[in-house]
């Protein structure tokens, strides 16, 4: 099976599949639509058209039968096809008439593709309900919350067909190099770590809706305290806001930290916590790692910013953070959680900040959430590896006879797993600094004004799905001046960050589709 | 194996190093006698470091392991750097009179970085600006036998992977021992030196090369083959006629050629560099970056003729290989041209050669590493040893150079943002790619970089912080990082 041609209708029609389903999550805006009385046409035909284009690509291969290679395809097209099929309420409401900047099927691609794969780069050139409806909003949303777990684990957790082959589509999927199985049947574990997804999300929304109700969050009404946890725990970023979180109370701010932290956490350790296993999250070394980097970045940037070093800009122009304890210490940790989980919330904006806080920022970009969780980037477990195979490697240079494997957690790993974490990592900052020239090329080809830095903020944050980068790209910014084939890229770029790069440079190689 | 780290050994044979100083600065005083000048400021240093030397090298020498190793080349890089700064102190002309500046100017020398700190060149003099171009000279004689002798036998970073590629199984196999080793291809060095510094002459005689007198053949030939890049003239080779930039275009090359290759060559032998998988490698990687800038270029201002292709062939082999050298102001240059040279700093020049940087041994085994990845994911059950030239590389080797290539990038990054926020500091305007250039360009050994370090600025003007860290950087980058490192491990100095 596995030296014979790739079978490319099964991984076609299987994504037909999943489509179809997936389909019905647009009655949920649809449903928003009815409600509020505004683009009700829109989602009726998206929902038409999806579940025509889901069955359509079904009819292809209607009894798949995936082997090794054919999961690859399957995963990458998946995102691909649901990334395309994602646009159509936003060019459908353009269609309709809203003049909104997602008219464009560029930029309707990439809002789709951000949506989805968790970045949160925006390209709207006004987010406000004013131009736009509750329920093309809300999708945007949406589309974040079903990527953030995944959408191949949804499938695996749904379609009774990939029970089998369902570990290795996962692991192709999920971020993180491998995957825990926590129970002894994949589709069991899928549902798990879905369910335990959905509780989170449910929980955020009745901690924010009840602070409004005490009047602790006056702005935080219905349809916000629904929309942000659909964004909080995939790591996303999107907010019906323009000024994302900082619309909203200190409260409010309180209670979004420890929910995106929970979202950069392996979700498997929170099975473990359910089972009557709490010890278990306090002593696995990933989760001691990403609590200390996330405590330290916030202590230093706290700091800076409590003593004024920190702000650049006018200080009259940033709300009064100098000297203010409270304020120092929330928008430190605020921006520095949100910024290491890759969800791309922002209470202030962090341009106004110095160059030492923006650039401890930057280089949290390539840090990114635990392996398992919806965080993006590199991932904590692989820099935890990194740095523990250096210090083996500067111990066998002086004692050249000695045999010490690297451990995590007392269990040694495999040499060659640390050789995958060393290509991973090494790829992608090749992949971030070709794409950096690229950009910056193609800014100079058109004449757009956009400095370095500028630049390779706005290729980290879309490859490591983050969202805002600084300047031109910064959180209250958008990328909607960039010229299309740069947004092509950036497209291109978020697509592969979230598969971790490997799936889809596979289908690349005349290997794969040779027999 | 020593039960601890021996320092006695290390200082003796760190002494025969200092010792071996006295040579140059002799010939240096001599020079400065030459031209009428005050031979103070190497005469002085001379008597201590002959002194100094010599009493270290007195001490009981035991056997040299790889600790011992070590040491020697941590320290020998750091002292001769000291030494080689008492003479730009002591004649104390111009920004060369700050102790600091002069250090930069040294470990820049030594390292064969070619990162300066000079701009008005006009102050100095001769004999001065000729000892900024022996130190690289010296600097890249030192790295020659570092590189051959003694890193390429410590299994370091990938550096064993030199004796696949010339293959030889050891490198010792060329003559019966290291230090016969190191003299053949120090002869070739020499040799090399002296065919450029003839050919320069020669260009000058036929009316070729105008202003090409002796001093500026000898001073050039010095940091061309050495890949350093310091030049008396302000303009750098710029001030030279065409004919003199193709030359040393062409020695820029061969000095980034792995010299055992270059032995056998020069033997009757070219089967060996033909065969060699690294060096189409690397004049693939010239070419592609030569036709970028060229397209660059062209999409800006058009070609004008031969001039345009020369200035980005120049440039590119000038970065590329870590010399430093430039004909024009490439700072000026399109944004597409400038961040090929800024990815450039990142490739080097062959392994065994006297470049810097990460070079193009280490990038051909992750590409064929990437490649391999790539495969065994579809086929998981497929065993793919790596080959390089044909031979198989450990999987250990191919783990080492993943770790050096990471390691270097996660230094540049760290360096960088020192760099802008020390600028920030003191209120030096500094944009990030300047940073980065300036970053890259120090730790990797390049020289000039973008901005106020362009190739015709300094690199005067940042704080005395920055300089500082970029002093430890040349260095540590010089001798490939690891011989540092380790000297910071519990395990180096435990017994």
């Amino acid at each position: 099976m596995s030296w014979s041609h790739v079978d490319w209708r099964a991984s076609v029609g299987l994504v037909g599949r999943v489509l179809k389903y997936l389909s019905a999550v647009l009655l949920v805006p649809f449903g928003v639509a009815l409600f509020y009385g505004e683009d009700v046409p829109t989602f009726a035909a998206a929902f038409a058209v999806t579940v025509a284009i889901g069955i359509g690509l079904e009819r292809v291969d209607p009894d798949p039968d995936l082997g090794s290679r054919e999961g690859f395809l399957m995963v990458a097209l998946t995102w691909l096809v649901v990334a395309l099929v994602g646009t159509i309420p936003y060019l459908l409401a353009g269609f309709f008439g809203t003049e909104s900047t997602l008219a464009q099927p560029v930029n309707a691609l990439f809002e789709s593709m951000s949506g989805f794969t968790t970045t949160g780069a925006t390209v709207m050139g006004e987010i406000s309900l004013d131009r736009h409806s509750h329920a093309i909003l809300l999708w945007r949303q949406l589309t974040q919350w079903l990527g953030g777990m995944g959408i191949v684990v949804l499938a695996v957790a749904i379609l009774p067909e990939l029970s089998v082959g369902g570990a290795q589509l996962m692991d192709a999927e999920a971020p993180g190099p491998g995957i825990q199985k926590l129970t002894p049947r994949i589709a069991e574990t899928a549902r798990v770590l879905w369910l335990a997804y959905l509780g989170f999300t449910l929980l955020e929304m009745v901690l924010l809706y009840g602070l409004h109700l005490v009047g602790l969050a006056p702005n935080m009404d219905l349809f916000n305290a629904v929309s942000h946890p659909l964004t909080t725990m995939p790591t996303g970023g999107f907010s019906p806001e323009a000024r994302s979180i900082e619309a909203f109370s200190a409260a409010v701010q309180w209670v979004i930290i420890p929910f995106m932290i929970a979202a950069g956490t392996n979700f498997a350790l929170f099975w473990h916590v359910l089972n009557g296993e709490p010890e278990r999250l306090f002593r696995d070394t990933e989760f001691r790692s990403y609590a200390g980097v996330i405590g330290v970045l916030t202590a230093v940037i706290a700091g800076l910013l409590f003593t004024g070093i920190g702000i650049s800009a006018n200080p009259s122009a940033v709300p009064p953070i100098i000297g203010a304890f409270e304020d120092s210490v929330r928008h430190a940790a605020f921006n520095v959680v949100s910024i290491v989980t890759t969800t791309g919330y922002a209470n202030m904006d962090f341009n106004t900040w110095g160059a030492p806080a923006k650039y401890l920022l930057l280089f949290a970009m390539f840090i990114g959430g635990s392996a398992g969780s919806t965080g993006g980037a590199i991932k904590i477990v692989r820099w935890v590896v990194i740095v523990k195979s250096l210090r083996r490697e500067l111990f066998t240079t002086v004692h050249p006879e000695a045999v010490s494997p690297v451990r995590l957690g007392g269990r040694v790993i495999d040499e060659r797993a640390i050789r995958g974490i060393y290509a991973f990592t090494l790829l992608y900052l090749v992949f971030f600094f070709v794409a950096t020239v690229l950009v910056v090329t193609d800014a100079w080809r058109v004449g757009y004004q956009v400095t370095a830095f500028e630049s390779m903020s706005a290729v980290a944050a879309t490859l490591g799905n983050v969202g805002p980068g600084f300047g031109v790209v910064g959180p209250m910014n958008s990328y909607l001046g960039f010229p299309a084939t740069s947004k092509l890229l950036m497209t291109f770029l978020m697509w592969i960050g979230r598969l971790e790069i490997l799936p889809v440079l596979v289908l690349l190689t005349p290997a794969y589709w040779r027999t | 194996m020593a039960v601890r780290v021996d320092l006695r050994t290390t200082a003796s044979l760190l002494g025969t190093v200092l010792k071996g100083l006295a040579w140059p600065l002799g010939v240096l005083a001599l020079v400065a006698l030459g031209y009428g000048e005050s031979p103070v400021p190497f005469a002085a240093p001379l008597v201590p470091s002959v002194v100094l030397g010599e009493g270290l090298e007195r001490l009981e020498r035991g056997d040299t392991g790889p600790r011992e190793a070590f040491l020697l080349v941590a320290l020998a890089w750091l002292s001769v750097a000291l030494v080689g700064s008492i003479p730009f102190v002591l004649a104390g002309t111009g920004v060369l009179a700050h102790p600091v500046n002069a250090l930069f100017e040294s470990m820049s020398g030594i390292t064969t970085t070619g990162a300066t700190v000079i701009l008005a060149f006009e102050v100095h003099s001769r004999s001065i600006l000729l000892w900024r171009s022996v130190l690289q000279w010296l600097g890249g004689l030192g790295i020659l036998v570092l590189a051959v002798g003694l890193l390429s036998r410590l299994s370091v970073s990938g550096a064993q992977l030199m004796e696949t590629e010339t293959q030889t199984r050891n490198v010792t196999k060329l003559t019966p021992r290291i230090a016969g080793t190191a003299r053949l291809l120090g002869g070739l060095y020499v040799g090399l030196t002296a065919l450029l510094v003839l050919v320069l002459l020669g260009l000058r005689v036929v009316g070729m090369a105008p202003n090409m007198g002796p001093y500026n053949a000898v001073a050039h030939a010095l940091t061309t083959v050495s890949t350093a890049g310091f030049s008396p003239e302000p303009a750098s080779v710029g001030a030279f006629s065409p004919a003199v930039q193709w030359v040393v275009i062409l020695f820029m090359i061969v000095g980034a050629t792995n010299f055992v290759l270059l032995y056998y060559l020069a033997h009757g032998d070219p089967s060996r560099l033909r065969e060699s998988e690294e060096f189409r490698f690397y004049l693939a990687i010239l070419a592609s970056a030569t036709g970028l800038i060229v397209a660059a270029l062209a999409f800006e201002e058009g070609v004008s003729g031969l001039d345009t292709v020369r200035h980005a062939v120049f440039q590119a082999v000038s970065i590329f290989t870590t010399t430093g050298y430039a004909t024009v102001d490439f700072d000026a240059w399109p944004p597409l041209a400038r961040h090929v040279l800024l990815i450039g700093m990142f490739v080097g020049g062959m392994a065994g050669s006297t470049t810097c940087s990460i070079k193009t041994l280490r990038w051909l085994v992750v590409a064929k590493a990437f490649r391999r990845d790539l495969f065994t994911a579809i086929h998981p059950e497929a065993i793919r040893p790596i080959r390089l030239s044909g031979r198989p590389i450990d999987e250990g080797t191919i783990r080492d150079v993943y770790t050096y290539t990471l390691v270097s990038v996660v230094i540049f990054a760290f360096l960088t943002v020192f760099v802008i926020v020390d600028a920030a500091r003191v209120g030096l305007a500094l944009g990030e790619f300047e940073a980065m250039g300036a970053a890259a360009s120090t730790f990797l050994n390049i020289g000039p970089a973008f901005g106020i370090a362009g190739p015709y600025g300094s690199y005067e003007s940042f704080p005395v912080s920055t300089k500082l860290v970029m002093i430890v950087l040349m260095w540590v980058g010089r001798i490939e990082i690891v011989p540092v490192l380790v000297l910071f491990t519990a395990a180096f100095w435990r017994s």
